[in-house]
């Protein structure tokens, strides 16, 4: 009976998610749109410091083909959010193949000491870059214990990606370049079915609270207070010495709010909760989709108000009045989940200044070029070095 | 005139302290500018009651807190600690007619309105000995007379307030209804880091005892 039960689920699932398109496109003209990213991806995989272990090759290879596989399938089926989830825990869970393998091969464990610290050794975060702008900007320093230009995931390089993305996707980044969004995203797709329906949307100002926090906490003591006292991804990444009291409380927090907001909470509500009710990232970002030329409108003349939309946004970024509105809210990271689930295809990307609704299939590719580009070359290396990692496993018995 | 300028290079840094008991109140409210000024006025009242009472302190007391490591930083613990607890009641607790807070006020003849907070947080940040601070406080007992020692201090006091009246233009975005529930929030968050703070220094001093 629960099979059925499941079957049942899925078979509605399908049905609502079906786009109603108009015409499959011709095999011709999905290579002709494809050639862009094949073309740019070869140049990043294939021109630019290319292996000359095997195995690596080999990595390179999957992973360029997986890309193009994956870009492909978005462009043949007009599913967007199906590929693009593929895509993003992917990256995830290979980041944890790929960075906690290579901390314990350069460092021997994924403790940052204080050495590590002062030669500037720790790889840049993106989710610091709020705290540092205060502070940089009364003390000309930058509160971050890594390497301005060298090295891997320097401050200088992490920024510039960060305005290259935040311009043209704006909180896309957190659907398509974030390394870590793929965690919650990954456990919240598991259950077919939430079990915790009503989430009060208070709770979605809580990332904006923490960004004040934490901008305000980090410009007194100068230091990245939210990577000392709250990220939940240290449990994925690296950790200060645990050598004192104060060092046990922040790595019991770490590990709490990783299993809560990252593990227990998706699962149980099907919602990218760390991102929706924590990231202060997430909050900054939403800013940036002020600027951005893409969002995401809702045709009035096609929607019917079924309100699937809003149930299955997993950020809670559109709610009754947005829908009204045709839009969704600040909050939205453009992850397709919505557009895909529109049984009267009412919901689509758009270039901001256009009319809704007119030429959606031309508004989608615009945005997706640059969107999965970015995702595609932030994410390669940590796919290739994560596979890498696990054919290494396979071949000789040894990750490291 | 040293006071004042003492107080104007220091500013940023006295800022800094503020903001974070400041601010979150101030968003939380949801006032215009010229509702923030009234706000600011009265933390900055709070604030220099504090400046006043411990220059006097000092004064006749002497080096007594200058000198106590001990001493000082128990007092720095407790100061987080109140103002945590400050900060948590303000986020959490709406004050009713028939609560019993106001029973306690009537007694003063009054009635509990959140006009009472800020000149709470404004005391409470200006008895908090930060650098600047202890360095006003230095300068101002060699200067001879209680009198020329209160005369340094607020002139120090009007030196560090001209960059926090700035917060008041907070007030600009008091359209966006959105922003008094995430001061409050904020409030909260930073109540946390003023609670863990505060109980970090006090364990220690215990501890050491």
């Amino acid at each position: 009976m629960r099979k059925n039960r499941k079957k049942e689920i899925k078979t509605k699932e399908k049905n609502v998610s079906e786009k109603t398109i108009d015409y499959l496109p011709k095999p011709s003209k999905v290579m002709l749109l494809i050639l862009p990213v094949i073309a740019i991806l070869m140049f990043f995989f294939f021109f630019n410091n290319y292996p000359r272990e095997q195995l690596k090759q080999i990595s390179l290879m999957i992973t360029y083909f997986y890309l193009n596989a994956l870009f492909l399938l978005m462009i043949y089926t007009g599913k967007t959010y199906k590929y693009r989830r593929i895509l993003f825990v992917t990256i995830a869970a290979l980041f944890v193949f790929s960075f906690i393998p290579e901390l314990i091969e350069t460092r021997g464990s994924m403790i940052v000491t204080e050495e590590d610290m002062i030669n500037g050794q720790v790889p840049f975060c993106h989710i610091v870059i709020p705290m540092i702008l205060i502070p940089a900007a009364l003390t000309k320093t930058i509160i971050f214990p890594g390497s301005i230009l060298t090295g891997f995931a320097s401050i200088a390089s992490m920024i510039v990606i960060w305005i290259g993305v935040s311009l043209s996707i704006g909180r896309g980044w957190c659907s398509w370049a974030c390394f870590y969004g793929g965690f919650d995203e990954g456990f919240s797709s598991i259950p077919d079915k939430p079990l915790i329906r009503k989430l009060d949307r208070k709770w979605t100002y809580m990332p904006f609270a923490v960004l004040l926090a934490v901008v305000l906490t980090s410009a007194i003591t100068l230091s990245p207070t939210y990577c000392e006292w709250l990220c939940p991804f240290k449990a994925v990444s690296e950790f200060a010495e645990i050598t004192s009291f104060k060092a046990v409380i922040q790595t019991i927090i770490f590990f709490s709010l990783f299993l809560a907001l990252v593990i227990i909470l998706p699962i149980l509500t099907k919602k990218r909760t760390q991102c929706t009710f924590l990231c202060p990232f997430g909050a900054f970002q939403q800013f940036t989709n002020r600027i951005s030329p893409f969002d995401i409108r809702i045709d009035a003349e096609k929607c019917i108000k079924c309100n699937k939309c809003i149930k299955v946004c997993p950020t809670l970024s559109i709610d009754e009045k947005s829908l009204n509105d045709g839009k969704t809210l600040l909050s939205c990271t453009k992850c397709g989940k919505c557009i895909d689930f529109c049984p009267k295809n009412a919901v689509s990307y758009h270039i901001k200044g256009t009319k809704v609704g007119l030429k959606s299939d031309i508004s989608r590719l615009f945005y997706l070029y640059p969107a999965f580009l970015f995702g595609s070359v932030l994410g390669s290396g940590i796919i290739t070095r994560g596979l890498w990692r696990i054919l290494k496993f396979i071949t000789t018995g040894h990750i490291i | 005139m040293d006071g004042f300028f003492l107080g104007i290079s220091s500013g940023l840094f006295c800022l800094s302290s503020c903001a974070p008991v400041i601010v979150p109140f101030l968003l939380g409210e949801g006032k215009k500018v010229s509702g923030n000024f009234f706000i600011i006025g009265l933390f900055l009242t709070g604030r220099l009651l504090g400046y006043i009472l411990f220059a006097i302190s000092a004064w006749y007391i002497g080096n007594t807190i200058l000198s106590s490591h001990h001493l000082k930083n128990i007092f720095l613990g407790g100061s987080d600690i109140i103002l945590s607890v400050i900060l948590l009641f303000y986020a959490l607790f709406e004050p009713k007619d028939d609560c019993k807070l106001n029973t306690v006020m009537s007694f003063f003849g009054g009635k509990y309105n959140n006009h009472y907070l800020p000149i709470l947080l404004g005391f409470i940040t200006g008895i908090n000995i930060c650098p600047p601070f202890l360095l006003a406080l230095i300068q101002s007992i060699n200067k001879g007379s209680i009198l020329n020692c209160l005369l340094f201090f607020i002139l120090f006091f009007i030196g560090t307030s001209v960059y926090i009246t700035l917060t008041a233009f907070i007030g600009l975005l008091s359209s966006v209804s959105k922003l008094r529930i995430i001061g409050k929030l904020t409030a909260i968050v930073i109540s946390f880091y003023y609670l863990y703070s505060g109980s970090l220094i006090i364990l220690r001093e215990t501890v050491r005892i």
